[in-house]
C-alpha cells in the first residue's frame, strides 16, 4: 500500500522504466495508461528522466543532504536502508 | 517537428523543444570539452546503458570513438551513465589524478545524467532514444573556471547562492536561496543552468516546490510525481 491514488501503478513503472527488460516496460506502461490515462504516462516518464538527471548530478559530485532535512528523515532512512547507500557517506561522515 | 511525433502518448511543444535544445548542446563545445569530445563521452555512456540492457542501441554508439579521450574520463562517463552509485571521493581522487580537472569532470557528470534524463524518459514513453548529432563544430572550449566557486562541502568546488557567488550566482539561480542540487554543477555555469531549467520545466522551481498541493505536471498529482522520483532516487541509490 502506498496511499497515493495508483500507487502500485506508478511504483511498477518507474521500476520497469530503469530495468532492463523491453516487455515489462511496456505492460507498466499500458497498465499505467489504462489507470491513468496517456497524459499521465508521459509525466511520470518526465519525472524519471529528471530524477534520472539528478540522482546522477547527485550520486557523480557528492552533494551531501541539507543539514535541515538530515534529522526529520532520520527514521524514515533507517527504516528503509537509505542510510547504507553508498552515496549515504556524503552527508553521514 | 516535434522532437516526439512518433509516440502514442502526448508530450507537448515546450518539452519537446527543450529535449531538442538537450540533444543539440552534446553536440557542440562546452566550458571544457570539445564538440567531439562531449559526443564521444555521450555515446560512451549510451554504450555502457546499451552493455547494461538498459534500453536498446540506436546505432550511434560508434560516436564514441570519434575523439581521443583519456581512459578515467570514460570510466566516469559509464559509472555515471549507470546510476553514479559506484562514485564516491576516492573514485574522485582517482579521476583528478589521471589529469582531469575538477571542471573537466563536472562536465562529464552534466552531459552524462542530462543524456540519461532524455533516454529515460523515451524509453517510458516507448519510443527509441533520439539519435545524437554528429559534432560539427571545432571551437575550442573556453576552459574558463569560475572564480566564485568555493568547497561547500562537494566533491568539487561549486558557486555559494548570491550573494556569496556574486552576478553569476544571480545568473544561475536567482537572487534566493539554492538547494545542494541546484549548485551541484555550478564549476560549470553552463551545466548548472541546463540542470535547473530542466527542473524549473519538468518539476518544481524553488518558488514552487513548497506548495505541496501544486502539480508542475499533467494528470499526475504532486504525491504521485514525488512516488515515482522516490522509486527512480531509491532504484539509483541516491541518498540526496
Amino acid at each position: 500500500m502506498t496511499g497515493v491514488e495508483h500507487g502500485q501503478a506508478l511504483l511498477a513503472f518507474a521500476s520497469a522504466v530503469l530495468g532492463s527488460d523491453r516487455a515489462v516496460v511496456a505492460s507498466a506502461r499500458d497498465a499505467l495508461a489504462a489507470a491513468m490515462g496517456p497524459a499521465a504516462v508521459t509525466s511520470a516518464a518526465l519525472t524519471a528522466g529528471v530524477f534520472s538527471l539528478v540522482d546522477r548530478a547527485a550520486n557523480g559530485v557528492g552533494i551531501p543532504v541539507e543539514p535541515m532535512v538530515m534529522k526529520p528523515s532520520a527514521d524514515f532512512r533507517a527504516r528503509y536502508g537509505i542510510d547504507e547507500y553508498p552515496s549515504a557517506r556524503n552527508s553521514i561522515r | 517537428m516535434n522532437l516526439y511525433a512518433d509516440s502514442t502518448y502526448p508530450v507537448d511543444d515546450t518539452h519537446a523543444a527543450l529535449h531538442r535544445d538537450e540533444l543539440r548542446s552534446l553536440a557542440h563545445p562546452g566550458t571544457w570539452g570539445t564538440a567531439a569530445e562531449r559526443t564521444a563521452i555521450a555515446a560512451e555512456s549510451r554504450r555502457a546503458r546499451c552493455e547494461a540492457g538498459l534500453q536498446e542501441s540506436v546505432g550511434d554508439e560508434a560516436l564514441a570513438d570519434g575523439a581521443e579521450l583519456p581512459a578515467a574520463a570514460r570510466d566516469l562517463a559509464r559509472r555515471v551513465a549507470l546510476g553514479g552509485m559506484s562514485v564516491d571521493r576516492d573514485f574522485f581522487e582517482q579521476v583528478r589524478g589521471a589529469g582531469i580537472g575538477a571542471g573537466a569532470y563536472v562536465e562529464i557528470v552534466g552531459v552524462v545524467a542530462r543524456l540519461a534524463h532524455l533516454d529515460v524518459f523515451a524509453r517510458g514513453i516507448g519510443v527509441s532514444s533520439r539519435p545524437l548529432a554528429a559534432p560539427t563544430e571545432t571551437r575550442a572550449p573556453r576552459r574558463e573556471r569560475p572564480h566564485e566557486a568555493c568547497d561547500e562541502g562537494f566533491f568539487v568546488p561549486s558557486i555559494p547562492a548570491a550573494p556569496a557567488g556574486g552576478a553569476v550566482a544571480e545568473s544561475i539561480y536567482g537572487k534566493g536561496p539554492a538547494a545542494n542540487i541546484l549548485r551541484s554543477l555550478s564549476l560549470v555555469p553552463d551545466e548548472a543552468r541546463r540542470l535547473n531549467r530542466i527542473l524549473d520545466t519538468e518539476y518544481f522551481s524553488m518558488a514552487s516546490i513548497f506548495d505541496l498541493t501544486y502539480s508542475s505536471l499533467e494528470g499526475v498529482s504532486r504525491p504521485q510525481i514525488e512516488l515515482v522520483a522516490a522509486r527512480v532516487s531509491a532504484l539509483n541509490q541516491c541518498f540526496y
